[in-house]
């Protein structure tokens, strides 16, 4: 009789535990489910973000300057997608352009770098879109993930 | 041929179209009326199914109770105990996502050097462009990367540092080779798949 008790426990406590461990997986599982999908996010602003500036190429056949104190330039701004938000709720973009002082051809054939920066809120949003990223150059310095959209 | 069959007779029951009035079926005094027959209809209803349950519970097995399962679910919840305990150790990728610490010192080192030589780049284009002199800090030309410090110099010189990954320091000096500076690091810009 007292060995059934004890059994009759084992199996309450065995079952909280598998339940608890579900629920303890689950919280971070979702968690990261929603990372991923601002990381989607910021790869499709990121991806919208360059086709305005390719478009602003085909337009100028130079790509728009930096401006200190602009995330994006003026001259960016009808090329976006319309209500784009340079603050979104993961972060914020900023538009980068580096004229090449010291032409390399070891790691730069072109006379700008142009690309996007974004600070991001959560880095582990960055590191999500930086290990989904396709077909762009990236560097990272902290929670700033820098996408290049040409000349690297 | 046979002859048309004759009329049903009338039915000796009342129709349930009827209104529920105390209608008498029969004649005479004692006949049962409706009602009196709706109730007994439905107690035998009730009995049945009393009857019906009583069979099925007492025909039903108890379930089986294993010996082995208390020590079957207690391993289970021991397994279940150590993946939360190495899910929450490790924090691997299939629950927590990609970890940013996660990049290695090379990786990391590669895109400091790489943020060295864009700075370095718009620092020459101003200099080179304005008044020849270097700007006063990095925040001025929007290239104030975490990590990075920077150091006029005289005459338009200056220079860059960053502690890499492995504690060393890395020093740009305006002058020195660019090239140098980034030469391995094209294909950590590429790499997406850690």
């Amino acid at each position: 009789m007292n060995d059934d008790r004890w059994m009759k426990w084992l199996e309450i406590v065995s079952v909280i535990v598998i339940i608890g461990t579900v629920a303890a997986l689950a919280v971070p599982k979702s968690g990261e489910a929603q990372r991923a999908r601002a990381a989607q996010q910021l790869l499709g602003d990121v991806e919208s973000v360059r086709k305005a500036v390719f478009r602003f190429y085909s337009d100028s056949a130079y790509f728009p300057a930096q401006v200190t104190g602009q995330p994006v330039p003026e001259a960016l701004r009808p090329y976006l997608p319309p209500g784009f938000a340079i603050h979104r709720p993961y972060g914020s973009f900023d538009y980068r352009q580096w004229p090449m002082a010291t032409l390399d051809t070891t790691v730069t054939r072109a006379p700008n770098v142009v690309g996007v920066t974004v600070t991001v809120n959560d880095p582990r949003i960055g590191a999500a879109a930086a290990a989904r990223v396709q077909g762009l150059s990236r560097f990272t310095i902290g929670n700033r993930y820098t996408f290049i959209f040409f000349g690297s | 041929m046979p002859a048309a069959a004759a009329p049903p007779p009338a039915p000796n029951r009342p129709s349930r179209t009827l209104p529920r009035s105390r209608v008498t079926i029969g004649s005479g005094a004692g006949a049962p009326d409706v009602d009196d027959i709706e109730k007994l209809e439905a107690i035998r209803d009730v009995m049945e199914y009393a009857a019906h349950v009583t069979i099925q519970t007492a025909l039903a097995k108890p379930m089986r109770s294993y010996r082995a399962r208390p020590i079957m679910l207690g391993v289970t919840a021991l397994l279940c105990l150590a993946l939360t305990a190495y899910t929450f150790l490790s924090e691997p990728d299939w629950v927590f996502g990609p970890q940013p610490s996660a990049v290695t010192a090379a990786e990391h080192d590669a895109h400091l050097r790489f943020a060295m030589f864009l700075a370095a780049q718009r620092i020459q284009s101003m200099r080179d462009s304005a008044t020849g002199a270097a700007p006063a800090s990095l925040a001025q030309i929007g290239e104030d990367w975490s990590g990075l410090q920077y150091q006029a110099l005289d005459l338009g010189e200056f220079e860059l540092r960053a502690r890499a990954a492995d504690g060393d320091e890395i020093v740009f000096k305006s002058g020195e080779d660019l090239g140098a500076l980034v030469k391995d690091v094209r294909p950590w810009l590429r790499r997406t798949a850690r």
